[in-house]
């Protein structure tokens, strides 16, 4: 190895880093369990409260959800495995 | 296995782990309403030549059919529905990653930590993040994509298919925003320069075509009546302060939005000076190489040197975006000067790395060079990374939105029964999405990969 790719290769290492840890965390995420995100709080108001508090406050209560007829589309989404909230 | 085999798959792992880490969340990302509910519904019900008709009669001061075109090709070639603009966005990361890598040669490891670290600077910078938002894509991130094809066609032979790609990437461009002007004048300029890709007769084809939409945008146009927000020029004084600000934000990413009174009064945390100090540093090593220029022609192709003719590209490029920000300017519009920057960084840095591991100085002089390359690598790839943080926060803030505003969204929607259903579909396709838990994201995110800029706010 020249002395030049020594140096490339040591440029290298950050960004072989990052795409390990991606590597690993897509893998565990997609198996495991999937750390940077939970199930939906969407219709959660007690969630709210505790992540958003000026919004839930705004808001005074929950939010009436739409019915599910009729709607012009609807695909199911793929989830993950989720861990257990925080 | 041969000595360029496992350099190229690092690069190419790298590329592909970046792509899969965006793509992740940008597959949780709901559908906004602002920006884009009624452009759906439009698109779902009305024809092609009914929405462009009606967008032409009603025109505002905004001139973008492309956009309107692009938006039909998104939701009937992805599926039908409003995930097609996901699955666009992920089309588009994988598009930027391939365009990018194949601008770059990769023979050896010196090559590969060059191409390394460019990568991590072109997903990592604050424009690429930002124009992950979906409106924006379809928009300022064509325009970038359509730019690195740029590169290829300054480069080609200048054969009449590459004339007519030089032609149909021009009028695409402009026709999809503002900022597509800079493709046509990347392409002019680089006839000019001695890039052998453009003829001077298609050049002059491409001035014409500046100039005719210039004139056209000047004469017919409404203009901008401060609905841009405070970026929205109306004195010479604001808009010359605008066009200064736009090359600074490419650079730094301030001040965000061309407001200079934010400068100082936001807090410095530790991301907003690695970004700053980021953006400086690749100036430095660009520069470097191009005084390195004549060194570097010992070792390297006339094709592989940072010469007088890239460094003017761009420079004109810069002042391309600079002065489309005379009508307003956002922060996010560096991104169509990231691949010409991209392709010099990657040159750059193997002309850097050649000439250290030549050069006759004290082990501890070398040692401090190659330290302040890996810091910049680590840097870059540590904002490739926040790219994910910043992509989760633009997702949860759609989230909080829909919880915020859904009874002004139905209010609004309910004066036409017939949107309710596409409205109602677009608020259970949210609350089918996984939620971003960024509440609970560690401190040192906040205050080492944060970048509150980027996020839609």
């Amino acid at each position: 190895m020249t002395p030049s790719d020594r140096a490339g290769a040591l440029l290298s290492l950050p960004g072989l880093l990052l795409g390990v840890a991606v590597f690993f965390y897509l893998f565990f995420a997609k198996t495991v369990c999937e750390p940077f995100y939970q199930a939906n709080q969407l219709l959660d108001f007690d969630a709210l409260t505790k992540s958003n508090p000026r919004v839930a406050a705004k808001l005074g209560g929950p939010i009436t959800p739409p019915s599910r007829e009729g709607l012009a589309f609807h695909r199911e989404p793929v989830l993950p495995v989720f861990c257990s909230p925080r | 296995m041969s000595g360029a085999a496992l350099p190229k798959l690092a690069l190419g792992f790298v590329a592909a782990a970046i792509v899969a880490l965006y793509a992740h969340a940008i597959f949780y990302t709901p559908i906004a309403y602002g920006d884009q509910f009624q452009e759906i519904h439009r698109t779902f019900t009305w024809s092609l030549s009914q929405y462009l008709s009606s967008y032409m009669a009603g025109q505002g001061p905004l001139f973008r059919p492309g956009e309107i075109v692009l938006r039909y090709v998104i939701l009937y070639g992805f599926g039908g529905d409003p995930f097609a603009y996901n699955y666009f966005q992920i089309l588009y990361l994988a598009l930027t990653a391939i365009m990018a890598l194949s601008l770059v040669p990769c023979r050896n490891w010196a090559d590969a930590g060059a191409a390394i670290t460019a990568l991590a600077f072109l997903f990592g910078h604050h424009a690429y993040v930002a124009v992950m938002e979906a409106n924006i894509t379809f928009s300022n991130g064509l325009v970038l994509l359509l730019m690195l094809v740029v590169l290829h066609v300054l480069q080609a032979k200048g054969s009449l298919t590459t004339q007519i790609l030089a032609i149909a990437l021009s009028l695409a461009a402009v026709l999809t925003k503002e900022v597509g002007l800079i493709v046509p004048v990347a392409l002019a300029s680089g006839a000019l320069l001695g890039f052998p890709g453009v003829r001077r007769s298609t050049a002059i084809l491409l001035v014409a075509l500046i100039l005719a939409y210039v004139g056209y945008r000047l004469a017919t146009l409404p203009p901008f009546e401060g609905e841009m927000g405070a970026s929205t020029p109306h004195t010479f004084a604001e808009r010359l302060s605008n066009m200064i600000a736009a090359p600074v934000m490419i650079v730094t990413g301030d001040p965000f939005d061309g407001e200079w009174s934010q400068f100082l009064s936001r807090h410095l945390y530790p991301w907003r000076i690695i970004r700053i100090a980021l953006g400086l540093a690749t100036i430095i090593v660009i520069l470097a190489a191009y005084l390195l220029r004549k060194r570097a022609a010992e070792a390297f192709p006339d094709q592989e040197l940072v010469d007088g003719k890239w460094m003017l590209l761009l420079l004109i490029v810069g002042a391309a975006s600079s002065a489309i920000a005379f009508q307003y300017t956002r922060h996010r519009f560096g991104a169509m000067v990231l691949p010409v920057a991209f392709l010099l960084l990657d040159r750059s840095l193997r002309i850097l790395i050649w000439r250290l591991s030549r050069i006759d100085v004290a082990a501890w002089a070398r040692v401090a060079a190659v330290s302040l390359l890996f810091a910049f690598s680590l840097g870059w790839a540590t904002r490739a990374a926040d790219g994910f943080v910043v992509l989760r926060n633009i997702g949860a803030k759609i989230m909080i939105d829909w919880i915020e505003h859904w009874q002004e969204y139905r209010a609004y929607e309910g004066r036409d029964p017939g949107t309710l259903p596409y409205l109602d579909a677009s608020f259970w396709a949210a609350e089918e999405m996984p939620w971003p838990t960024v509440r609970d994201d560690w401190p040192f995110v906040k205050f080492w990969l944060g970048d509150e800029d980027v996020m839609n706010r």
